[in-house]
């Protein structure tokens, strides 16, 4: 009978560690969509533009890295500052082609221009690696994982979130305290008296665009390390990190943290408690129901 | 011989599409990247129905539009009370969301491996099997597509979806409710895909997720981009130019998988360039606004 009562125990601890490291698994999940929605929220709050091409700096950026470290062999260090340079070159480029020249006209054609980036990125990433899926480890051996606080974690989870939670703690820094900040919080307010006040917007776009890029490649270099990295890697990495900016609230700069926190754990809690294969469906039914009930957001103006 | 009705059927098919998504994106002004999922469900409702149930072609076939339609009004009603670049972006989210589970949900889809040995349309008797008859077929169909999708535009319904294109808050002003009329014309846009992919499953036998992904979308979207929106001939000149440029790929002697490559990087930059160069496209009428 003693036996037995333990045995009915069992489950709820191990149902109890399972949440731990769900919760832990949505955190680190989150922390990347919370980098990519910052990029989605900065450049829409600059330039009024769903920026469709973001997700292609994500996988662009972890393809860079593959370039770097796995095939030109460097190390990990100058790989992963040599990738995230690239993303904000991207960024710039991206500005460059598909949204400076259309910023007078109607909204949806750099829609459209970026919709078209984003196919040609995609091709381009397929031509030189392949439509394969690719690792980012360069040996092929068991990462070593650490316990913490319940959960199991592998060194690059760890490095996930302090890193993204430093990049975001930079960025308010950044935003709050510097001139550059405070250019970049007047042209989100109101474009046209920025620029009366002798503030080069375009210049500020381009840095917020160069901005977003890096926070994206940030992201997608840690995610692909963790996981793998594919051409399409940045379709629903781009989708969930826009729904992470709706649902904070777009334009909003602390919503699109909290946001991309509550999307992972969602996606996540999702995924172990209602059903495993429906995880990507989970964060499509959260933009509805944002865009239906609350479309300005949880911390959004109305 | 064979080779030019191949590549007719394939122009035919798309131009179905490319004209039913003008329908949203052309008069009613709301973009959509989500026509090849209502694609692939007429597709799955014909390839399902006809080889699991044993339903006739003709039930499947129209099952399959009706299908489609209820899918577009069904996404159309939570999302096309959105400002356009929102609504966008959610169809981009449906469409990645559709293919992936067509591959995930493999108890009814058989996943990646896709539905094979559809048979070949056949209507009281006469089988459609050769390419030959079954562009007559295709034609008649496309007469039907084409010929009420005008008749719409000429109606006071296609006027009301202009006049929304225009300025929705205008239409409401005159008591009009512009999502209702943004509802039914993405449910409308959506039967016309549902039935252009009864037509190609049925056509080649073979269907599988990777048809019917965010790919084939920005496709039949170039296609009426690069023909024009709101005009007809335009979206029908747009889709036959882009079902030709691989068959030019091909006599130039690219290899397959590279030329497919080739392609969608043509047709991002051919995105860019339309917009840099001629936002209205080739016979378009109308300015994006």
């Amino acid at each position: 009978m003693a036996d037995r009562s333990i045995f009915c125990l069992l489950p709820l601890f191990i149902m109890r560690a399972m949440l731990t490291q769900i919760i832990f698994n949505g955190l680190i999940a989150g922390s990347a969509y919370s980098l990519i929605a910052l990029g989605y929220t900065m450049i829409y709050g600059v330039g009024r533009l769903i920026n469709f091409a973001h997700g292609e700096l994500y996988m662009g950026a972890a393809y860079c890295f593959f370039l770097f470290y796995i095939q030109l062999d460097w190390n990990i260090y100058s790989s992963f500052f040599g990738a995230i340079l690239i993303g904000a070159l991207l960024g710039i480029a991206l500005e460059r082609i598909a949204y400076r020249p259309f910023k007078e006209s109607s909204r949806l054609i750099p829609l459209i221009t970026t919709i078209g980036a984003s196919t040609f990125l995609k091709a381009v990433a397929i031509l030189f690696f392949g439509v394969q899926a690719k690792t980012l480890l360069k040996y092929a051996y068991f990462q070593p994982s650490f316990d913490f606080l319940g959960a199991t974690l592998t060194p690059v989870q760890g490095y996930t979130l302090i890193s993204s939670l430093g990049l975001m703690a930079l960025l308010a820094l950044v935003l709050k305290r510097t001139r550059f900040g405070k250019a970049i919080r007047a042209t989100a307010e109101d474009r046209i008296s920025a620029s009366h006040l002798g503030i080069d917007t375009d210049e500020v776009t381009s840095i917020t665009f160069a901005i977003g890029g890096l926070l994206a490649a940030v992201a997608g270099i840690l995610v692909g390390y963790d996981q793998n990295i594919t051409p399409t890697m940045g379709i629903l990495a781009g989708f969930k990190g826009f729904t992470a900016a709706v649902l904070g609230g777009i334009g909003n700069i602390p919503g699109a943290v909290i946001g991309g926190f509550c999307i992972g754990l969602a996606e996540n809690l999702g995924a172990a408690y209602l059903s495993s294969a429906n995880k990507d469906s989970i964060s499509f039914a959260i933009l509805l129901l944002i865009l239906l009930f609350k479309p300005s957001g949880i911390l959004g103006k109305k | 011989m064979g080779y030019l009705f191949n590549i007719l059927i394939l122009g035919g098919l798309f131009s179905i599409l490319s004209v039913s998504l003008n329908i949203a994106c052309g008069y009613t002004g709301i973009l959509s990247l989500a026509h090849a999922s209502f694609y692939g469900v007429g597709a799955y409702t014909v390839g399902l129905l006809t080889t699991k149930m044993g339903v006739p072609f003709w039930t499947a076939f129209l099952l399959g539009g009706v299908f489609a339609g209820i899918c577009g009004l069904l996404i159309g009603i939570p999302t096309l009370r959105l400002k356009g670049d929102y609504f966008l972006i959610a169809t981009l989210g449906f469409g990645e969301i559709f293919s992936k589970s067509l591959i995930n949900w493999d108890t009814l889809t058989e996943g990646a491996r896709g539905i094979t040995n559809i048979p070949p349309i056949q209507i009281l008797g006469i089988r459609f099997d050769t390419d030959f008859s079954f562009f007559f077929f295709l034609l008649l169909i496309w007469i039907i597509c084409v010929g009420s999708i005008y008749l719409i535009e000429k109606s006071p319904f296609g006027q009301i979806l202009f006049s929304i294109a225009e300025d929705e808050d205008g239409v409401a002003a005159l008591g009009r409710n512009p999502t209702y009329f943004k509802v039914l014309a993405m449910g409308l846009s959506a039967f016309w895909a549902g039935i252009a992919g009864g037509l190609y499953a049925s056509y080649v036998g073979y269907i599988n997720p990777n048809l019917f992904t965010i790919n084939e979308s920005i496709l039949i979207f170039t296609m009426v981009l690069l023909g024009g929106l709101r005009s007809i001939h335009g979206v029908i000149l747009g889709a036959f130019v882009l079902v030709a440029l691989p068959e030019l790929m091909r006599f130039i002697g690219l290899p397959g998988p590279f030329a497919a490559v080739i392609r969608q990087m043509i047709y991002g930059m051919l995105l860019i360039l339309i917009m840099y160069f001629r936002p209205r496209g080739l016979l378009g009428r109308v300015k994006l606004r």
